[in-house]
């Protein structure tokens, strides 16, 4: 538990010794700090919560490490003239209802007890819908301070907003701020030292009063929950008694397993049953309308002009943006303009690192005797490091560009223009950047499902990005596609990224309407208004999500790539089975060359890769693959451009000429069929290391990256076997 | 339906009223839940049962759960419904807030004569009967109109969603465009743009208003 020694939750930690609830959202760093005041930074989606973290914690900042949580949370602590303020970013959100995962964690983290203050960063110029979420923090019981975030806003639209009579009504110390340009920042902080000085018994803070009957309701249910239970400890008794009220599930079930809970909760369902009965409405309903109530009311009377319907700059803009005609044409120019950025941008840099890694090995080929050891920092980590840092430019420069999207606002316009599509599909509009970004790779197209709300959108479209053809992929397309049909390669790739699509939309309605059935998505979607991003935003939302990926993944990819490479080049090849060097009596490089391809080739189905083609070798016979094929299949399951360069290997054309290993691939007279069936197989059978750790890390479970991993390998191989089986019906085996 | 003229004490038909509420899912209610919903002593809830079972109203056992008697329930369905009559004037037509409305239709559902509420209740039968037909969902607005929230029917989750997003009886709401393949649909609510699918907006009940209306 917390923290900053103030009095009442010393005294219930003391009396509560153990932790107060198991959810997995316990607070890892916080957990033996003290001397601190801790300030959690709640707020709607788009009211600058971020911006104004930043302003407060400069670059002091970090992610919260949450076990078994996959919503980032970000933490900064800062000293300033002796008083240490630690900040916690939570999750924006509306409300504190348990409907996503971002709000059961940030409720969580309330809950807890974790936090001494919290900050409610607000968007001055829509203060009513900002307002709902105070009314929660106030029902928990907790310290709030206001930060009247985008005050440059509301001044510019000539409303007038008496501060301080908000102040008064709301009972809540109210801070305008410009986060953006770091103004108010200084005077939030006194403040929030000033509110956490303060002595703990001195209410100043008001709740909603819910009006007489729901008083008397939660009364009651507050009375039997004092009496029978011990949540008091642990819960402000008025905030369970209301969610008991409103019917919320995860509350229930936390008094269902307290001794003495059953009473409370038979009283609550009584009294909802009431007043349904009375009103004709859910309690639910009522408590909102009275939120909805008391912050309009306030807002009214300290509000001296009411606001300009919206800034006409926004309205401008989004005549063109989201025009009928206009809107999904420049959409797709963007979406365009994003993977080349990504892409074509990204591949400069990528240059760099690859060149860098090249320049690196012979570095060190040519300082260290020739040996496993050599071979095992050249190819294997060196090669792992190389597998790991070439993902990096692709990265930045997607957030970037994402970071540019959200930050202006179009994101949600390109959600509002694309819904209609991915709907169709069961996913959500803001899917579509994702699974597009997929098409370049699936890395980084797999970290940008952060912009997804739910948790079951996030999770499908996790499911369904390794399904879209990356460009790792298109070197095999290209090889076999030249080697088998010369003069029909484009026609036979673009089949392929067709198949890709329609595989991923039948794919995502069969999990939409089966395993995913029921879990609520839904499309309540701010389009919030125009702004301008901060260069600074921009670039610290880049940097933390490099930086997230090379610690959090980068040592997994890098593990994982030096077991594969270990795995394929031992058990070695005795070195007395064939004497190579006595063999080439000509003389001539070129047999040597084809002597160490032929070493090469023996060593790979020598090693245990290879052995272990064999072994799997008769589940491939239906598809009619050689052993070759599944020996280069199995070392390319975790980077798929390495089918290419092993094929080459196990030909014996060396992994370097494209051109060369086309022309032993036309002499293995495969039939196209087949070749078509493997293309297939490679495109659906398993996602790379790096997407399959992505995978891991962005939805935190186990078991849906097993899934992930079964269900692509039975898409491939029923889907090779649907092409071999239905070709030879047609009779195109020749 | 002829109202019978009030034979019992306002608070007699209160009790009547919550076992009518409490024992409509088993058909029956115990002492200490009406003593709860009514917020009275058991002793005195106890007392007032032998009054009701006197006048054949309801049956009580010892022991054993609360049932109304067939005349019983006839009574307490025809106060509920003054109740309810009340309760959707005061707070439809004439606006009041629910919670003072609940208070004060309890009050006056005791006092009020038979003739009256029958006038009453045929003007809020004519009234809802007016409104209703003119209820339509918020998907079918077109661009630019505006239209006042009715009431939502939706899932429980979901609903709970749109309430926080401020989608509550009495706000106005506007279309403000329709996205370029038809669906979803942006509003204009609270001062801020929205933006739901067709089929969620459909679960939004509004009454559309006029122009003139919006600008007066």
């Amino acid at each position: 538990m917390s923290s900053f020694a103030l009095s009442r939750k010393m005294k219930r930690n003391r009396k509560q010794a153990e932790p107060p609830i198991s959810w997995p959202t316990r607070l890892s760093s916080l957990a033996e700090k003290r001397g601190e005041i801790v300030v959690a930074l709640a707020g709607n989606p788009n009211s600058g919560k971020t911006s104004l973290f930043n302003a407060l914690t400069g670059a002091h900042q970090h992610t919260a490490n949450y076990p078994g949580v996959t919503v980032e949370i970000k933490e900064g602590v800062v000293q300033r003239s002796g008083v240490t303020l630690r900040f916690i970013d939570l999750p924006g959100t509306y409300s504190l209802s348990p409907h996503s995962e971002e709000e059961i964690i940030a409720r969580d983290i309330l809950l807890q007890g974790s936090a001494d203050i919290v900050v409610h960063v607000i968007d001055s110029t829509n203060l009513e819908r900002n307002l709902y979420l105070l009314t929660e923090l106030l029902d928990l019981g907790l310290r709030v301070v206001i930060a009247l975030n985008m005050y440059d806003e509301l001044l510019r639209s000539h409303a007038r907003l008496r501060v301080r009579e908000l102040s008064e009504a709301l009972g809540v110390p109210v801070v305008p701020t410009i986060a953006h340009r770091g103004q108010g920042v200084n005077r939030l902080w006194a403040v929030i030292v000033h509110v956490a000085s303060e002595p703990e018994q001195k209410e100043i803070q008001k709740s909603v009063h819910y009006g007489e009957t729901l008083e008397t309701a939660l009364d009651e249910i507050r009375k039997s929950l004092h009496e029978k239970t011990c949540l008091g400890h642990r819960y402000s008794l008025r905030w369970l008694a209301l969610k008991l009220l409103e019917g919320d599930a995860v509350i229930d079930s936390v008094v269902a397993v307290e001794p003495g809970g059953e009473e409370s909760r038979r009283i609550a369902r009584g009294l909802r049953e009431k007043i349904h009965a009375t009103y004709g409405e859910d309690a639910e309903i009522l408590i909102a309308e009275q939120r909805y109530g008391l912050v309009a009311g306030i807002v009214r009377r300290s509000l001296s002009l009411p606001l300009e319907k919206r800034v006409s700059f926004t309205s401008q803009l989004d005549r063109v943006l989201t025009h009928t005609y206009l809107g999904i044409p420049l959409f797709l120019f963007f979406m365009w303009a994003l993977f080349q950025l990504t892409f074509s941008l990204g591949s400069i840099p990528q240059g760099w690192i690859e060149n860098g890694l090249a320049w690196l090995t012979t570095q060190v080929k040519a300082g260290f005797p020739a040996g496993p050891l050599t071979d095992l920092v050249t190819q294997g980590i060196l090669g792992g490091v190389g597998g790991v840092a070439i993902f990096l430019p692709n990265i930045f420069f997607l957030f970037f560009g994402i970071s540019l999207l959200e930050d202006t606002g179009y994101m949600a316009r390109a959600a509002f223009l694309m819904d209609r599509v991915m709907h169709s599909m069961g996913l959500h509009g803001k899917s579509f950047i994702p699974l597009l970004m997929g098409f370049g790779c699936n890395v980084p197209a797999i970290m940008a499902t952060r912009t997804l709300e739910t948790r079951r959108d996030r999770l499908l479209t996790n499911l369904l990005i390794p399904l879209m053809s990356c460009s790792a992929r298109f070197y095999v397309y290209v090889l076999f596609a030249g080697a088998f049909f010369p003069g029909r390669e484009g026609n036979v790739i673009f089949s392929l990224y067709v198949l890709s699509i329609l595989v991923a939309v039948g794919i995502g309605q069969l999990l939409g309407r089966t395993v995913f059935r029921g879990l609520g998505s839904h499309f309540v979607l701010e389009l919030p208004p125009y702004r301008f991003p901060t260069p600074r935003a921009i670039l610290v939302h880049v940097w933390m999500k490099g930086s997230h990926f090379l610690k959090k993944m980068g040592g997994y990819i890098l593990a994982f790539s030096v077991v594969i490479w270990f795995l394929g080049s031992w058990p070695r090849l005795p070195a007395s089975s064939r004497d190579y060097d006595a063999a080439p009596s000509m003389g001539a490089t070129i047999t040597k060359d084809l002597a160490q391809n032929q070493h090469l080739s023996e060593q790979i189905g020598y090693s245990a890769i290879g052995r272990l083609g064999t072994l799997v070798q008769p589940i491939f016979e239906p598809l009619g693959f050689t052993r070759e094929m599944t020996i280069a299949l199995i070392v390319g399951a975790p980077v798929k451009e390495v089918v290419v360069s092993t094929l080459g290997v196990i030909y014996g054309a060396g992994s370097d000429s494209e051109e060369g290993l086309r022309d032993v691939l036309r002499s293995t007279q495969l039939p196209p069929l087949i070749a078509y069936a493997f293309l297939v197989f490679v495109l659906f059978y398993a996602p790379c290391i790096g997407t399959i750790v992505a995978f891991r890390r962005e939805t935190g479970s186990r078991a849906w990256t097993v899934f992930l991993i079964a269900y692509e390998f039975l898409l491939a191989w029923a889907l090779a076997f649907v092409v071999v089986q239905g070709g030879m019906i047609l009779g195109l085996m020749r | 339906m002829q109202l019978p003229e009030s034979k019992l004490s306002s608070s007699l038909e209160d009790y009547l009223e919550a076992i009518f509420l409490l024992s409509w899912k088993d058909g029956e209610v115990r002492v200490a839940e009406i003593a709860d919903a009514l917020g009275f002593s058991k002793p005195s809830v106890s007392e007032a049962l032998t009054h009701l079972e006197a006048k054949g109203l309801i049956q009580h056992e010892k022991y054993r759960g609360v049932r109304l008697t067939p005349e019983g329930r006839d009574f307490a369905q025809q106060v509920y419904e003054r109740h309810k009559t009340l309760f959707i004037f005061l707070t439809r037509m004439l606006g009041v807030p629910s919670a003072q409305a609940a208070l004060e239709a309890c009050r006056i559902e005791h006092t009020i004569s038979s003739d009256t509420y029958d006038r009453l209740r045929r003007f809020v039968g004519e009234q809802l009967a007016q409104t209703s037909d003119g209820l339509s969902r918020l998907s079918e607005l077109s661009p630019g109109e505006s239209a006042e929230i009715v009431r939502i029917q939706a899932p429980g989750w979901f609903r709970h969603r749109l309430l926080e997003m401020g989608f509550i009886a009495g706000e106005v709401v506007t279309l403000e465009k329709i996205a370029p393949l038809r669906d979803p649909i942006e509003f204009v609510l609270k001062g801020y743009h929205v933006s739901l699918r067709r089929e969620e907006a459909a679960h939004v009940f509004v009454r559309p208003i006029e122009k003139d209306e919006t600008e007066s």
